[in-house]
């Protein structure tokens, strides 16, 4: 177990702060900065929509799904819904 | 700073639950609540998450206020509940419980290294409870803008809310979203359930079956691998694994108490996941088949977990929340079951394997296995058959719903298989040491029957 734990630690604390902010979108291989950019136009309670096309299928949800699911979680306290006139978009390169 | 805070939070936890104890029966004197103190950190834990989570509906917020509240009222009332009781007297710890205590520490403090400096990156980790937790924060409630918002059902709505609650205590008392920290709050998880088995089980066990116990567990690869995850699974482990045990030392003891304990437990994990609904039902349906003379305990504490879920259930109603990955009322569509009934064997096997896999969880279940064996040989009857009936009956309830789901069963198995196991897992470890003691006591006194009748 401990080299696991080793190989962790050694992984992880080289990680700065915007990394480690952005490592969930990283391991989605998920472009972070048009997220970064329009969250900090957004306020609290503030509704926007996310426009995204459906991108490849998964095993479960399609890619297009998961940058809603990362939307929404990454621009609270604003809140998602399905038309707004904020509109966060994403394209798949 | 934060750290401070999260570990302060803990703290007040820590209180709220010593304070519990006296209330529960856990302890009836000062003597009684030192010896029994193990169980105080995660009765805390499960308390603060059961009122905060039905808070949350109802529009309260839960942070220091709360927090402070809960453990001031809690502490009041047990120390009255304690007062002119015999003083606790302490006992000089044997060389092996010392041992054991020093090298539990020293693995938790080198896991702390790696907890510390986690990202919170994993699907589950932040599209469900981070997403939720900090909901809770932002907006102060359950608000269904979020809860029961159409845009947010990839979040498993459905899903109750003791670990969002409890991960929104820490967000309030850090003052901040802070998903580094975060990951502390998992550890001490398997801190309060590391304790919590002690304190239940250090009387009736040697220290020889119990320390060796406690180690193999913070020792399994999938533990450690899986709390550093922020998924729910190993802290709904843990809190269904005290409840496994406590129910245990209640079949073999009658001290209400421990049902009192399994009872709190039992809530906490059916407040957890959708799954720690049907870990709960299997360790009910478990009791009342060894312990069926002594139905109507059984049917209060299982009422009382009933109440526990209802206001979250009734929240669910209103809102018309549903389970975005099966629903068990599938398995009434005959059109649908009839073409994958072939699935129900495969997964059995698949978690089967899961289970026994040495390099997740080392030798915990065959053990299990074999001291289950050994507990029917020697005569024992409510305990092993308590421990075979919620094994087996959580074991096919997984495996079903991998047949009623509309995914494709064999991605959803895979992407599953190895953390939904882990209540099944630890329970049993947590089992181990009470059936090892009681197929060792039996054995060697084979007219020997336990308090609780057999």
């Amino acid at each position: 177990v401990l080299p696991r734990v080793e190989d962790g630690i050694a992984r992880d604390s080289q990680l700065t702060d915007v990394q480690r902010r952005q490592a969930a979108a990283v391991r989605l291989k998920l472009d972070p900065r048009p997220f970064d950019t329009f969250r900090a136009t957004l306020r609290p309670r503030e509704r926007y929509a996310v426009d995204v096309p459906p991108g490849e299928q998964g095993p479960f949800i399609t890619k297009g799904e998961v940058v809603r699911a990362y939307s929404a979680f990454v621009f609270l306290p604003a809140i998602q819904v399905r038309t707004a006139d904020r509109v966060f978009r994403y394209r798949f390169r | 700073m934060r750290t401070v805070a999260l570990l302060a939070a803990n703290a007040l936890m820590l209180c709220a639950g010593l304070g519990l104890l006296p209330l529960l029966g856990v302890a009836r004197s000062w003597r009684e609540l030192l010896a029994r103190s193990g169980l105080g950190y995660l009765c805390g834990l499960v308390a603060a998450g059961i009122v905060a989570s039905n808070l949350a509906l109802v529009h309260v917020s839960f942070g220091w206020i709360g927090l402070a509240l809960l453990a001031s009222l809690s502490l009041a009332l047990g120390t009255w509940q304690l007062r002119g009781t015999a003083r606790p007297a302490l006992r000089r710890p044997t060389w092996l419980g010392g041992a054991a205590v020093a090298a539990l520490v020293a693995l938790l403090v080198e896991y702390g290294r790696a907890f510390a400096v986690a990202p919170l990156n994993r699907y589950d980790a932040w599209a469900i409870w981070a997403l939720k937790g900090r909901s809770l924060y932002e907006f102060g409630w359950a608000d269904p803008v979020v809860f029961a918002g159409h845009e947010y059902r990839f979040a498993n709505l459905d899903y109750p809310l003791w670990l969002p609650s409890l991960e929104a205590i820490d967000f309030r008392a850090m003052g901040a979203f802070d998903t580094r920290l975060l990951h502390l709050q998992f550890l001490l998880f398997l801190v309060a359930g590391l304790a919590a088995l002690a304190g239940l089980l250090r009387e009736r066990v040697p220290a020889l079956l119990l320390w060796p116990t406690l180690i193999a567990i913070a020792l399994a690869p999938a533990v450690f691998d899986q709390l550093l995850t922020a998924y729910a699974d190993i802290p709904l482990a843990l809190v269904f694994a005290v409840g496994v045990a406590a129910a245990g030392r209640w079949l073999i003891t009658n001290e209400r108490w421990s049902l009192g304990v399994a009872t709190l437990c039992f809530a906490g994990a059916a407040l957890t996941k959708n799954e720690g609904l049907l870990f709960v039902a299997a360790a009910f349906l478990g009791l009342f088949a060894a312990a069926y003379s002594r139905w109507r305990a059984l049917a209060v504490a299982a009422a009382v977990d009933v109440l526990v879920l209802l206001p979250w259930k009734v929240y669910v109603r209103i809102y018309d929340l549903h389970d975005i990955n099966y629903s068990l009322t599938d398995t009434f569509d005959l059109g649908h079951v009839g073409g994958r009934l072939g699935v129900g064997p495969i997964a059995f096997r698949t978690l089967g394997r899961e289970m026994i896999d040495p390099l997740a969880w080392g030798l915990i279940v065959p053990l299990f296995i074999v001291l289950v064996a050994a507990a029917l040989v020697s005569g024992l009857r409510t305990l092993p058959l308590y421990a075979l009936v919620w094994t087996i009956v959580s074991w096919l309830g997984l495996s079903w719903i991998y047949v009623v789901t509309h995914f494709e069963y064999s991605s959803y198995l895979d992407s599953t298989k190895a953390r939904v196991i882990a209540s099944i897992v630890l329970g049993s470890a947590a089992l181990i040491p009470l059936l090892a003691a009681e197929t060792w006591a039996s054995s060697r006194d084979p007219g020997r029957l336990p308090t609780g009748g057999g």
